[in-house]
């Protein structure tokens, strides 16, 4: 159940054509929630599976969703490794209200 | 996840004699403090005591569990409890009054947290005397454990364990659900990074 939640936000937000329509999520948040998923991943079997809820699911998926269709359509190089750029904007959690997200994907492009 | 039982507290950065800071539980919050701390003595989990304080069937599935595990029993792995008590705390538990409001019956003898050296819930202590118990009993234990390595060992014991009740068979199925789960959710995560 969390996997396909995580798969299908993934691709929902991939195909969405601005990721200006789903601003209700936050990006920092939801990255900072992929990154704690492995995490736990990384720190114990099975315990990414009892640590998380299905809410945290759905915002790891989105965030993972925008910076794919992100770099999909920037013209210019940035990263393959989502991950990488994912924990850079979610090492921003404490100061999510000074950059907006697409400084935040840009930057996160420049920085990897 | 939010692990907090909602306890309201104010917090004085002033440390005291033996250097802590002093945390102040409003009066107000007393009784979930009593029920918090009683529901810990049994499954020593503040994550799943939360859950069980906030979420209905987190509180149903886990009394049903434990009344399963301790029915009938004045003392189970060295921890010595009042069966009357131990019935009043079920029936509280069971209803659906709020446990913000109504204090749960202390079944204890002894707080496990308060036993020395030894260990400070009830289900930790039953896990020193799993290979005593029966199968279903130890597949009670490692399912109401919640850890990662208890998962696993809960549906090693299921797969070929026979229920002989409604409640063991739902639970044999939730087991096998659970991990399965677990295990498809590590391998896509590994899949997609």
């Amino acid at each position: 159940m969390k996997y396909l939640l995580l798969i299908c936000l993934s691709v929902i937000v991939a195909f969405m054509p601005s990721i200006a329509k789903a601003k209700s999520l936050s990006l920092v948040q939801s990255c900072a929630e992929l990154v704690d998923i492995y995490e736990s991943r990384d720190e114990k079997k099975f315990l990414a599976s009892q640590r998380t809820s299905l809410s945290e699911s759905f915002r790891a998926g989105y965030c993972r969703g925008v910076l794919e269709q992100h770099r999909a359509s920037n013209n210019r190089h940035c990263s393959s490794d989502w991950y990488k750029r994912a924990k850079f904007i979610a090492a921003l959690r404490n100061h999510e209200d000074r950059f907006s997200d697409s400084v935040l994907l840009k930057k996160s492009c420049d920085e990897y | 996840m939010d692990r907090s039982l909602g306890l309201t507290t104010s917090y004085l950065p002033v440390g005291s004699a033996a250097g802590r800071a002093k945390h102040y539980i409003s009066s107000d919050n007393l009784t979930k403090l009593h029920n918090a701390i009683l529901l810990h003595g049994f499954f020593g989990d503040v994550r799943k005591v939360a859950a069980i304080m906030k979420e209905a069937s987190a509180r149903q599935e886990n009394a049903q569990l434990l009344q399963q595990l301790v029915v009938g029993r004045s003392v189970v792995a060295g921890i010595l409890m009042d069966q009357h008590a131990l019935g009043r705390f079920f029936e509280l538990l069971y209803s659906d009054r709020d446990l913000a409001v109504e204090r749960l019956a202390n079944p204890f003898i002894t707080l496990p947290q308060l036993q020395h050296d030894g260990p400070s819930s009830l289900i930790e202590a039953a896990r020193t005397e799993l290979s005593l118990m029966d199968p279903s009993d130890q597949i009670l234990v490692h399912y109401l454990e919640d850890t990662p390595d208890s998962l696993q060992s809960a549906a090693a014991l299921a797969a070929s364990y026979e229920p002989k009740s409604r409640l063991m068979a739902q639970l044999k199925e939730r087991i096998l659900m659970d991990f399965e789960e677990a295990e498809r959710f590590d391998t896509f995560l590994d899949e997609i990074r």
